[in-house]
């Protein structure tokens, strides 16, 4: 059974009725004229008029056969196997319709806009049209792949909702393109209904452009006056290692024109007012603007907000505010009898308060003999300065506690040195006292990719190259152990070792001042804080509290979808995490849009490119399994002249 | 009343270019020089031609004194001496010859014709008759000399009207019977057989009568009268035919079967041809849409032959 690719042509087939009307419309009323020659005119009449009819007949026929072949020809039928790529041969309009749903869309108004452009750029496409609808949002999502069915279109359109992402519309065009790209189709149609920020588009890359035969329409929603206010971000930051507050420092943006003046900004803490902040923000700038918030027990969660303006998504950041971290560490102080000891610059540097402030709590100081299993339970590192040879059982017991997790600084001195085992992988050797004629020696080579020293890396953020080092133990170098910093000589000054759980930092000279200036130098506190950091870093990963909306706080987790502060669950219980929308979309600054459509504009010379030939080639194929009407085509042009010579035949 | 109806019928017009073709004055001229020996017919009738100079040897008694008295020049008055040739002219008026197109009917041209021959006759101070038929005589005028006697032929055919069907042999053979005195008979007839009777009939009886009329000496000739149409057969599309005498009707397609009907009109005419020379009968077919003076050609040339 036959189907036909242009059924509407079928219609003509009524226009082979048409030469039989011509013809009976044709008949004229005979003209009664008297003649004598009957006789000779009935016997011409009888002997031509049969042979005349017949002819009157045939090209009648041939008429008519002609119309009806033109009109089944036009209607282009196939057969069987051909009917699968009728669409093919159609070449059916291909739509894709972008739809951005990212935060900014929220502002007022905007969204009702963008679904009704959507709904109207559906209606209005050509029948038969394959519609695919994408929403661009963090991630380009397809919300109807390729269909004919505009009803589904609709009804998907309709139940679109704005996200709280932020906009990729690089992606989502790249996307498209490719969908497009790979239908054959007469029209390809690209539509993008967004606000059209320029940071949304910041993704697109250079060659990103649409291929050839793709009309790329961009659809824009939120026109007119855009001015956003909006929290760009918050820092939670202690102010030192040894202070009691928290600093909390929002960055807070005016994304328009206009100056701001008097934009109320709160920090929110546990749900209570912890400040205000009165703020003047110029056009296209921002302010920062830092509260302290006292230190406490356990983690708290809060947020910073300016006033409710254009697009509220941004108004509101939300951080967590980690617990107060304390340390509890062991000094072993191999000059303890005396009055300062080998530990009392490190003493005043973990905590000049002596009293429970800061970060450290104590620090104990204890004498070498005093070492024992009670005295390092509990501690959080252990610091032995200058504490001469342990015997066997301090040793164990170290290596027991580092094992386990704990930190070990040891900081040499005159009073012994180290014997090589699986704490000290080659132990101390022998000091080596820099001559007068030397002067002093230097650190150098100091690995600043080293989280110890990464605070030290930027200039004025303390130079160890200004240290003086008069003596120094010298350290061998075994495999596995980490060289942080040399002496000028080369030879090791720091190095670091793993051992269980927990590391080893061996210092080649002292914390005190008889080998070296180290101590009294302004960087010694930061370096050694960094450094009990480290070892207690070690411990284990901290947990991230902050995340993106569109982010997963687990590897095998939901997206986090909007923002606020969220309780995830722990072994222990839970604990809060803040999740906040992308402060870049809150830029609703539009990109200049005829600037773009030349940009993704298909290149004119891109003509001849494969995708064509392409289209061709499946054309051709499609053409070969149809083409019947190339028949009937023939069948016309054989009536048409064998009509032509019946006709004018006398 | 009649001299005016003669008139009409002998188109001046007609007679004028009969006259500039100066056909007729080189025929008689020639008639007049040759036919006193060579014609059988010596007759009494004379006509004046001209006048000439006077010559020595000349007959004193053919000076013509009244010329003398006004120029007192002598001339000689010359006469043309023509034969006392009888002419009938049979006109066929049956209904089949009031076919005509546009033009004339084949009726109204043969009228003419006749007026023409008789009125030619006449001038040549011949003896002429006219004869009308259509299935019998409807009129009969023997031959006459006279222009009193020509007048009476062009107010009766003036007055001449189609009324019956074809039958060309009886009437002729009762013409034939009629003129008792060899001469020249010129008919004028559309030769058309009878509708719906058998054409090998009247054929015979149309040649019965042809040699009916060689039988008792007369000259033939035969004026054959067809419309243009029958000639060409140049109609429209669809054409309802009406015979004139029968009032059959038939309707086709003239353009579809022209060539069938030529070619049956052509087989028609040649057998006529054939006919009439098989009798010895001179044969002249003559187109409606062509003047008169190529059948009054014709008749000179006859008559040359004749004298």
């Amino acid at each position: 059974m036959p189907a036909f690719l242009n059924v509407l042509f079928l219609a003509g087939l009524a226009g082979a009725a048409v030469p039989l009307i011509i013809h009976l419309l044709d008949r004229e009323k005979p003209t009664r004229v008297e003649f004598g020659w009957l006789r000779f005119v009935e016997k011409a009449h009888q002997s031509q008029e049969r042979r005349f009819r017949l002819r009157e007949l045939l090209v009648l026929l041939m008429r008519m056969l002609l119309c009806a072949l033109l009109a089944l020809a036009f209607a282009r039928p196939f057969f069987s196997g051909a009917g699968a790529n009728a669409t093919m041969v159609q070449l059916p309009h291909y739509a894709v319709v972008v739809v951005d749903v990212s935060y900014s869309m929220r502002g007022e108004g905007w969204w009702e806009e963008a679904r009704e452009r959507a709904l109207e750029i559906v209606d209005g496409l050509e029948p038969g049209s394959q519609v695919s609808l994408l929403t661009a949002g963090a991630q380009v999502r397809t919300a109807v792949a390729w269909t004919e069915d505009r009803e589904a279109v609709r009804a998907a359109v309709r139940q679109l909702e704005p996200t709280f992402e932020a906009t990729d519309l690089g992606s989502a065009f790249r996307a498209a393109e490719e969908m497009l790209r790979a239908a054959t189709g007469a029209g390809k149609m690209l539509y993008v209904i967004s606000d059209h920020q320029a940071t949304g588009w910041r993704r697109l890359d250079r060659g990103d452009r649409a291929g050839p035969g793709i009309a790329v329409h961009l659809e824009m929603v939120g026109a007119g006056e855009r001015e956003n206010c909006g929290v760009g971000e918050v820092r939670v930051r202690r102010g030192t290692d040894l202070s009691d507050s928290v600093a909390v420092g929002a960055r807070v943006r005016q994304f328009g024109v206009r100056n701001q003046r008097d934009v109320r900004v709160q920090l929110m803490v546990e749900e209570r007012l912890v400040g205000t902040r009165m703020v003047d923000i110029n056009g296209g700038g921002e302010v920062d603007v830092e509260f302290a918030v006292e230190d406490g027990e356990g983690v708290r969660a809060g947020w910073v907000e300016v006033e409710k303006d254009q697009l509220s998504v941004d108004n509101r950041r939300y951080f967590v505010l980690p617990p107060r971290q304390r340390f509890r560490v062991l000094c072993v102080d191999g000059e303890r009898t005396d009055g300062q000891g080998a530990s009392y610059f490190l003493r005043r540097a973990l905590n000049p308060w002596e009293e429970e402030r800061g970060a450290v709590l104590g620090p104990r100081v204890i004498g070498p003999r005093q070492l024992s299993a009670a005295a390092v339970e509990g501690m959080d590192a252990v610091f032995l300065c200058d504490a001469g040879n342990l015997d066997s059982g301090a040793i164990w017991l170290l290596e027991e506690f580092v094992r386990g997790g704990g930190g070990l600084v040891v900081a040499s001195g005159a009073r012994g040195r180290i014997a090589p085992g699986a704490l000290f992988s080659v132990g101390t050797g022998k000091v080596r006292r820099i001559p007068e004629s030397e002067g002093f020696a230097v650190f150098t080579d100091l690995d600043y990719r080293h989280p110890i020293f990464a605070p030290f890396r930027t200039a004025r953020h303390g130079d160890f190259g200004a240290v003086r080092i008069f003596a120094y133990r010298e350290l061998g170098e075994a495999e596995g152990d980490r060289i942080l910093m040399r002496f000028d000589d080369g030879a090791p000054a720091l190095v670091e070792r793993s051992l269980g759980m927990g590391k080893v930092l061996v210092c080649a000279t002292s914390f005190d001042a008889s080998w070296t200036d180290l101590p009294k130098r302004g960087l010694f506190p930061p370096f050694i804080h960094q450094a009990l950091r480290y070892l207690q870093d070690a411990l284990g990963e901290e947990e991230p509290t902050d995340f993106r909306v569109g982010e997963r706080s687990e590897p095998e987790g939901e997206p986090l979808r909007q923002p606020g502060i969220f309780r995830l669950p722990t072994p222990a219980g839970t604990r809060p995490v803040a999740v906040n929308v992308d402060g870049s979309e809150g830029d609703l600054g539009a990109i200049d849009l005829e600037e773009l459509r030349e940009r993704l504009a298909p290149l004119e010379e891109a003509e001849p490119v494969d995708p064509i030939r392409e289209v061709i080639e499946e054309a051709r194929e499609v053409e070969r399994e149809q083409k019947a009407w190339w028949f009937l085509m023939i069948g016309v042009l054989v009536l048409a002249v064998g009509e032509m010579l019946l006709a004018n035949r006398t | 009343m009649s001299q005016i109806a003669g008139e009409r019928l002998l188109n001046p017009d007609l007679l004028s270019r009969l006259a500039d073709m100066r056909l007729i004055a080189r025929v008689v001229v020639e008639g007049f020089l040759l036919g006193l020996h060579r014609s059988p017919y010596r007759g009494f009738s004379v006509e004046f031609s001209q006048y000439r100079p006077y010559m020595p040897g000349d007959e004193i008694r053919n000076i013509d004194w009244k010329v003398y008295g006004r120029t007192d020049r002598l001339f000689i008055k010359e006469f043309e001496e023509e034969t006392n040739l009888f002419g009938h002219v049979l006109l066929d008026a049956s209904r089949s010859m009031r076919v005509g197109g546009e033009g004339l009917s084949k009726f109204d041209y043969g009228r003419y014709l006749a007026a023409a021959l008789a009125y030619l006759l006449a001038r040549q101070q011949d003896a002429v008759g006219m004869v009308a038929f259509d299935r019998e005589v409807v009129e009969y005028l023997p031959a006459r000399c006279g222009q009193g006697h020509l007048e009476s032929i062009l107010i009766s055919l003036e007055k001449l009207q189609v009324r019956e069907v074809t039958d060309l042999g009886p009437p002729l053979h009762q013409v034939a019977e009629q003129i008792r005195k060899r001469g020249l008979v010129l008919l004028i007839s559309d030769l058309q057989p009878r509708e719906g009777e058998d054409w090998e009939e009247q054929r015979e009886a149309l040649e019965q009568a042809l040699a009916h009329f060689r039988f008792n000496g007369h000259e033939l000739l035969v004026f054959h009268v067809l419309d243009h149409d029958e000639l060409e057969f140049t109609f429209g599309k669809g054409v309802r035919f009406v015979d004139p005498e029968t009032g059959t009707e038939l309707v086709t397609a003239p353009e579809r079967i022209r060539e069938g009907f030529l070619e049956q009109m052509s087989n028609f005419l040649r057998e006529m041809e054939e006919v009439c020379a098989r009798y010895g009968v001179d044969y002249v077919r003559l187109d409606t849409a062509q003047p008169l003076d190529y059948a009054l050609s014709a008749y000179l040339a006859t008559r040359q032959r004749m004298i």
